[in-house]
């Protein structure tokens, strides 16, 4: 039989509507939709503001992580600094001593080397080298000399071990004593609450470094023993 | 504490007639349905403030659908012609009617640009201003594309309509 042309007649509009009605998710299909959406949101539904509390405590942690690294990189920077103006002195000054250049005064006195010792633009402190590095060998000043320590015009003092007329180079020390400028010479510590100066062994000798009334003390002793 | 909204059974049954309108096909509906959820509930649990989460999902499901689709040329570019002309006239196709067996062809016929527009224009109940500005085309696009989908309507109304008097005239 002949369909009417107009038998299931619509307007455009509604045959859309009615098209897209008759399209349907089946149950299952719904199903596994809202299960998709369980999983992805699932428990953590209310978890907003504790991620958001994570990231901060992340931001936070990153952030001091950050700091704890800059401050460990300029404090071992500086620390390599200071250690390399300890090297750079001790270096000089053992070189110094190795030489054991010819003494260009005899004095045996801070007082006598004081009056050699006229030209330098500190005043020759007589410090307590015996109680200082001393140990247990009392030190006898047989002498000094002029040099200089980073470009510094410094006294140089020679020490002997005791009272011996025979002196080897094992037994003889020398005391700098030079205007201390920080900003040449570096951070240099005073004498620590012992009384005790910041002691490098360096090329076989131990180094002390002090300061006080505004001048530097480097004391380079006999070899290491041992 | 904001709670991610998710779909109930009548909301998904709504977005996925509107993937169902640009595909034209069960499975690719379904399909494009799923990857939009996915998408969407993603998006919600790093920023659950969304004030429409209907309409973000229907352009969710438009862009994944152009995105799957795109390489098999189904959402296909325009043809320049239709931009020489505009017929802006007021247009209702309510007084378009058709026959259900044409209708079904027709939406087969139709771009999935078109659909898309029908949809949010006829299911949707958005003004003509609305329906341009949420499918992003000039008012004189869209009021092109539906004064062509008429003339297509009657067209075909025609050739049914001639092709039943013959079948008439031979009984």
């Amino acid at each position: 039989m002949n369909k009417m042309p107009f038998e299931d007649k619509e307007s455009l509009p509604r045959a859309f509507e009615r098209h897209l009605l008759e399209q349907e998710l089946d149950s299952n299909k719904l199903d596994d939709l809202l299960l998709l959406q369980e999983s992805i949101v699932g428990h953590d539904e209310n978890i907003q503001p504790k991620m958001k509390v994570a990231l901060y405590a992340k931001l936070l942690a990153g952030m001091a992580v950050f700091c704890l690294a800059l401050t460990g990189v300029i404090f071992t920077a500086q620390w390599n600094v200071q250690n390399n103006n300890f090297k750079a002195i001790a270096g000089e000054v053992v070189k110094n001593h190795l030489k054991l250049k010819p003494l260009e005064t005899q004095a045996t006195s801070i007082d006598a080397a004081r009056e050699y010792f006229n030209a330098l633009d500190f005043y020759l402190i007589n410090t307590k080298v015996n109680e200082i590095v001393g140990g247990a060998n009392s030190l006898q000043l047989i002498g000094g000399r002029y040099c200089s320590i980073q470009g510094v015009t410094a006294a140089q003092l020679r020490y002997r071990q005791g009272a011996k007329s025979q002196t080897t180079q094992h037994d003889l020390s020398t005391l700098y004593e030079v205007a201390y400028i920080p900003e040449k010479h570096g951070d240099i510590p005073a004498l620590n609450k012992n009384g005790a100066p910041k002691v490098i062994a360096y090329k076989g000798f131990n180094v002390s470094f002090w300061q006080k009334g505004g001048v530097l003390f480097v004391f380079v002793a006999g070899a290491v023993e041992g | 504490m904001t709670k991610v909204f998710t779909f109930n059974r009548d909301q998904l049954q709504d977005l996925y007639r509107y993937a169902y309108a640009l595909s034209l096909h069960a499975d690719d509906a379904y399909d494009v349905l799923q990857t939009a959820i996915e998408k969407y509930l993603n998006n919600q649990k790093k920023s659950p403030d969304v004030i429409a989460p209907l309409a973000m999902m229907r352009t969710l499901i438009r862009n994944v659908y152009i995105d799957s689709y795109r390489y098999k040329q189904r959402w296909q570019s325009e043809p320049y012609e239709e931009m020489s002309r505009y017929d802006i006239s007021p247009i209702s196709l309510e007084n378009c009617i058709i026959s259900k067996d044409l209708a079904d062809k027709l939406w087969q016929s139709l771009l999935p640009k078109d659909r898309d527009l029908l949809y949010h224009w006829v299911i949707l109940g958005h003004s003509t201003d609305e329906v341009c500005a949420l499918c992003d085309i000039s008012r004189g696009s869209f009021l092109s594309r539906m004064h062509r989908l008429r003339k297509k309507c009657n067209e075909d109304n025609a050739i049914t309509l001639s092709s039943a008097d013959k079948n008439k005239g031979i009984l």
